[in-house]
């Protein structure tokens, strides 16, 4: 005998959660980016769907303001890709904080996820999430640094040896 | 507290222990106490607290947990606020408690009584630890050295106060079913210490040894051995014997199956208890809450006896103490069988003989051997009164042999032995009803200790 989870009504939340992310059109208007009402509440139904999917539970307005906080200044957002990268940021959010194994803080996730969106993915959402953040989340799971790279470390030695080799060879 | 105490309609039978505060929301609103707008409130204030508590549980560093962790939380939660409840005097009082107190405010008294109750605890623990009984048994040991303390260095009284840490083998006359977290590791603690108390009015080498009589393995056994003690303590009341003995003989046995056999269930339990009377005087057992502790599983006691009255069984309930250091000591040979063209001519003689007094001479004259003896008593076919007079020519000790290789079985006579064995089984259980009560305890004491080679 418990408490069902589930069966809590939320319907309060998902209001308060969809205002927080109108007021975030004030930040994000000078990277010219802004949410309707209708796209701030179909963000928040992504945000219950991908919970349920990643069996986690949220209390109070979530983290959809924090992640639009982070990513506004992206160079590789514009309004035409805003909201659709905004959903599969959220989903992407979600599943790697399950990968993670809840060893890292919500900030620091975000901090990674922009790192590399911005960085070496230059906005492909199917990289960040394959490659960058697959890698990222198997280091923490083995308490590894989150940057450490396995093929960048074997890459930059091989290039060191064909180095040293060419210059034996002089 | 209120000047003149509320009455509620809810059956404090209804609720459960373990999910103390579900139950009571559950009962009040079907008992028409507790109405839909206070039933929202309370669970929207059980949310708001889970939000504080998850906030407190990610150090404010994750906006969302996995769901198994909210439920955990949630249940934990529930659990402080029901600790509170059942402490106050009653259940209109705890309904009086959630209708009108903040659930957060419910949730620090559960907190502080949790503290108190930790103490409790710990109290326990220290005791059991001073009347543990020196016993071979390892879940025992296990149980008491190292199981129960992680409790006390684990204990997680913000997320998990529900949950016990611990790795408990040992079990219980009485198992604890219906509580958790704390308040089960407080009723296993009090409940062992009173095991304890009462195992410890006896011998550590006599409890060995009835616990070697109930099984040789008992030792690497998840049973109780307060239950076991307990049983023989009271089959010594009933037998008339000193109940620090805790020794009943299969002559113990035979009487208390006279006694109790044929009459009501009731009468039986009216014995025990009148039994279990006398052995807390015998012992000195003052302490109500032991005497409670064991008179309450008499219903239990009475039922294993019934059964075992049955089944003839009775030697399951009360078992005979059983000395491993002293099993061995006597080792009998049975000898060397003469060959078989003498025993033939020695049988075929015995067997020609028309009266008993030559039958007895030839055995005199050429039986050396209890192996050879053995051999001509299951084939000699002898009458009932004949054997007897052919076991009159020997000692306890032969007798003991004889009953220890040939013990009587009905229940599995008919299909793993012999017409001859079943007859030598016979004869020799009809010999020994006829002997002395002493003599008959002495070849059982016998039969225990010796070893056929």
């Amino acid at each position: 005998m418990s408490f069902n989870l589930t069966l809590f009504d939320n319907k309060l939340l998902e209001v308060q959660a969809v205002s927080d992310i109108m007021l975030c059109n004030q930040t994000t208007q000078q990277y010219a980016l802004s949410l309707t009402e209708k796209q701030a509440m179909e963000l928040v139904e992504t945000r219950t769907t991908s919970l349920k999917h990643s069996g986690r539970i949220e209390f109070g307005s979530g983290i959809i303001g924090k992640l639009i906080a982070v990513f506004c200044d992206s160079p590789h957002l514009s309004q035409s890709n805003y909201e659709r990268d905004l959903h599969e940021l959220i989903e992407i959010f979600y599943y790697f904080k399950n990968e993670t194994l809840d060893l890292m803080s919500d900030d620091d996730l975000l901090a990674y996820m922009k790192k590399y969106f911005d960085g070496v993915c230059r906005g492909d959402l199917d990289l960040l999430k394959s490659r960058e953040l697959e890698r990222i989340a198997r280091n923490v799971r083995l308490g590894n640094d989150p940057d450490y790279n396995e093929l960048e470390e074997e890459r930059q030695k091989q290039i060191e040896t064909e180095a040293k080799e060419n210059e034996s060879y002089r | 507290m209120n000047p003149i105490d509320k009455h509620s309609k809810i059956d404090k039978k209804k609720l459960s222990n373990e999910f103390y505060l579900q139950s009571l929301l559950q009962e009040a609103y079907i008992q028409g106490e507790l109405n839909a707008t206070e039933s929202q409130r309370i669970q929207n204030e059980c949310i708001a607290l889970l939000t504080k508590s998850i906030d407190r549980y990610t150090k404010g560093q994750s906006s969302s947990v996995r769901i198994e962790i909210a439920q955990s939380i949630m249940a934990s939660n529930s659990y402080t606020i029901s600790i509170y409840l059942k402490s106050l005097l009653s259940v209109a009082t705890a309904l009086d408690q959630i209708i009108n107190e903040p659930i957060e405010k419910l949730y620090a008294y559960g907190h502080d009584v949790l503290q108190r109750k930790f103490k409790v605890a710990n109290y326990f623990f220290h005791l059991v630890g001073k009347t543990k009984i020196s016993t071979p048994n390892h879940a025992y040991n296990v149980t008491i050295d190292h199981g129960l303390s992680p409790f006390f260095t684990q204990y997680d009284f913000d997320f998990c106060a529900h949950e016990a840490p611990s790795s408990i083998d040992y079990q219980l006359i009485h198992p604890v079913t219906d509580l958790a977290g704390m308040e089960f590791m407080i009723r296993y603690l009090e409940n062992l210490y009173y095991e304890n108390l009462f195992c410890q009015k006896f011998d550590a080498n006599i409890i060995d040894e009835v616990m070697c009589g109930y099984s040789k393995d008992y030792q690497d056994l998840l049973d109780n051995l307060c239950e076991q003690v307990f049983q023989n303590a009271l089959g010594c009341i009933l037998s008339q014997k000193p109940v620090q003995s805790l020794d009943l003989t299969r002559s113990d046995l035979q009487k208390i199956g006279n006694d109790l056999n044929g009459i009501s269930r009731q009468l039986i339990f009216d014995r025990l208890q009148e039994a279990a009377g006398s052995t807390f005087s015998e012992l000195e057992i003052s302490n109500v809450s032991v005497r409670r502790y064991l008179q309450s599983s008499l219903p239990k006691i009475t039922a294993k006896i019934c059964a075992a009255l049955e089944t003839d069984t009775l030697s399951k309930v009360f078992v005979s103490r059983y000395r491993p250091d002293t099993k061995s000591t006597i080792r009998y040979d049975m000898g060397t069988r003469m060959d078989n063209n003498s025993y033939r001519k020695v049988f075929d003689e015995f067997i020609s003989c028309r009266y008993l007094e030559d039958k007895l001479q030839i055995i005199k004259d050429s039986i050396k051997t209890l192996a050879d003896m053995e051999d001509l008593l299951m084939a000699g076919a002898l009458k009932s009164d004949e054997a007897a007079q052919v076991f009159d020519l020997l000692d306890d000790i032969e007798l003991a042999v004889l009953l220890k290789r040939h013990p009587l079985n009905p229940e599995i006579d008919a299909v793993e032995f012999s017409e001859g064995e079943i007859r030598l089984q016979q004869h020799l259980d009809q010999y020994l009803e006829n002997l002395p009560q002493q003599r008959v305890d002495a070849v059982h004491e016998l039969v225990t200790s010796i070893e056929v080679i």
